[in-house]
């Protein structure tokens, strides 16, 4: 099973996504911040990670650059899942160089899913 | 003439005061504000120097600060505005972040509701899922579209200048349409000058103007349906391209709300026909950012026709 692992510090944001991925298949766990999240991805290595940006010890960008700081985590993607969704926000969070992908809240479900199944194992 | 009838800002007894002054040091240096024969008050920056020669003798120059003076103040005032604008900025792009947050889960929620991964759901559970979800849906957009206006209105928005090919803009839109006028029993009819080629603007927002009106003109259709035609033509330096339909119309005192925001004409206007009352307030400012110009004109009852000018050539900004 794909392993994700969740990392949103609003409770019913977490639960909604943890929720929609169990549903489809994949065994996601959350992280509700950054601390957390580096935890995590040391003791279980996770096949994709959804990381929102504004989290309350640390920012998304460097939470990412601390997982991917583990050579295990060089080849695993991480996609920014974040409510900045203003124009132009885009292509300033891509430009950080830490992320593979982008989704921006609200997310559409069915968006959401089409986007995360290429990450399916 | 003496100095009392040049002097703008001192009284007489102020004025004696400081020759009183001076003579006892011995030099001045102020600023004050001083009449022209003309009668214009001047700034002026005096430097008085007293010497108690021949009985005495007063060296005074004067220096014209107004201009001076102006710019300090127009200096001062811009980074006023640089300031506010950026805190403006800050404030919006916060304000999106959130509402968007919540806004995640109550859309996220009910899209699972619906698609019954909480159990099944009878029909009148089925349907205020649906409210809720339109509703939450519309608020997305409303915030989409006021901070679209806010950064344009900050004059934020930098227009990304091209040559925009014709008909073929106008067909995109068209196409982009077509399924909802079908829908409504609309038809779209195009007259444009082949003459017109091209135009120069930034081509995202020339869409964006355009599918607002094409839009408008299909959703304020009548009942039975109706036609909607397209016209392009050059007329001087200007494209002109309008909007016309067969709808049902603006009455003659709501013509001058329409560009406002959320100007909506009646309030139950958008819970019949949607959108966030705000697109033409949207496309008014970008028509006007591309140093063109848009205008409505309308019978009440028989159809409406926006009409856009924008110019074939943009002009380079600074």
């Amino acid at each position: 099973m794909t392993k994700v692992l969740v990392v949103e510090d609003t409770p019913s944001n977490k639960e909604l996504v943890l929720e929609i991925l169990n549903g489809e298949g994949f065994a996601a766990h959350g992280a509700e911040d950054g601390t957390e999240a580096i935890k995590m991805a040391e003791k279980e290595l996770y096949d994709l990670v959804l990381m929102d940006l504004i989290l309350p010890d640390m920012d998304g960008i460097e939470a990412t650059r601390a997982i991917k700081s583990n050579c295990a985590y060089k080849d695993v993607p991480v996609i920014a899942l974040t409510a900045h969704a203003m124009k132009g926000d885009k292509e300033r969070i891509l430009n950080e160089g830490c992320f593979d992908d982008y989704m921006s809240k609200p997310i559409d479900i069915t968006d959401f899913m089409k986007k995360i199944d290429k990450y399916k194992k | 003439m003496s100095l009392k009838d040049v002097e703008d800002v001192e009284s007489e007894a102020m004025i004696a005061q400081r020759i009183k002054r001076i003579m006892e040091i011995g030099w001045d240096r102020f600023e004050t504000r001083h009449k022209r024969k003309d009668g214009r008050i001047i700034e002026i920056e005096a430097s008085v120097n007293y010497m108690n020669i021949g009985g005495g003798k007063f060296f005074v120059f004067m220096r014209d600060m107004t201009e001076k003076k102006r710019m300090e103040e127009l200096r001062l005032e811009h980074a006023r505005l640089v300031l506010a604008n950026q805190a403006k900025s800050e404030f919006l792009a916060v304000m999106s972040h959130e509402l968007r947050t919540p806004l995640n889960a109550v859309i996220g929620f009910s899209e699972l509701m619906k698609a019954k991964k909480a159990g099944d759901l009878n029909e009148k559970q089925e349907r205020y899922m649906d409210n809720i979800l339109s509703s939450s849906k519309h608020l997305v957009s409303l915030i989409t579209d006021i901070l679209d206006l806010t950064k344009v209105e900050a004059g934020k928005i930098e227009l990304v200048i091209e040559k925009i090919a014709m008909p073929g803009a106008i067909n995109e839109i068209l196409n982009l349409l077509i399924a909802t006028a079908e829908k409504r029993k609309v038809i779209f009819k195009t007259e444009i000058d082949p003459q017109l080629d091209y135009i120069e603007a930034d081509r995202q927002r020339f869409k964006q103007i355009l599918f607002n009106l094409v839009s408008n003109a299909v959703k304020f259709c009548k009942e039975g349906g109706g036609i909607v035609t397209i016209t392009a033509k050059i007329e001087g330096d200007m494209a002109k391209i309008s909007v016309s339909d067969t709808g049902i119309g603006i009455k003659e005192e709501n013509l001058g709300k329409l560009f406002q925001p959320f100007m909506q004409i009646d309030m139950s206007f958008s819970r019949k026909y949607g959108g966030t009352g705000l697109g033409l307030a949207i496309s008014k400012q970008l028509v006007e950012l591309h140093g063109g110009k848009i205008r409505a004109e309308s019978k009440y009852g028989e159809g409406s026709t926006f009409t856009l000018l924008l110019p074939l050539k943009a002009k380079k900004h600074e």
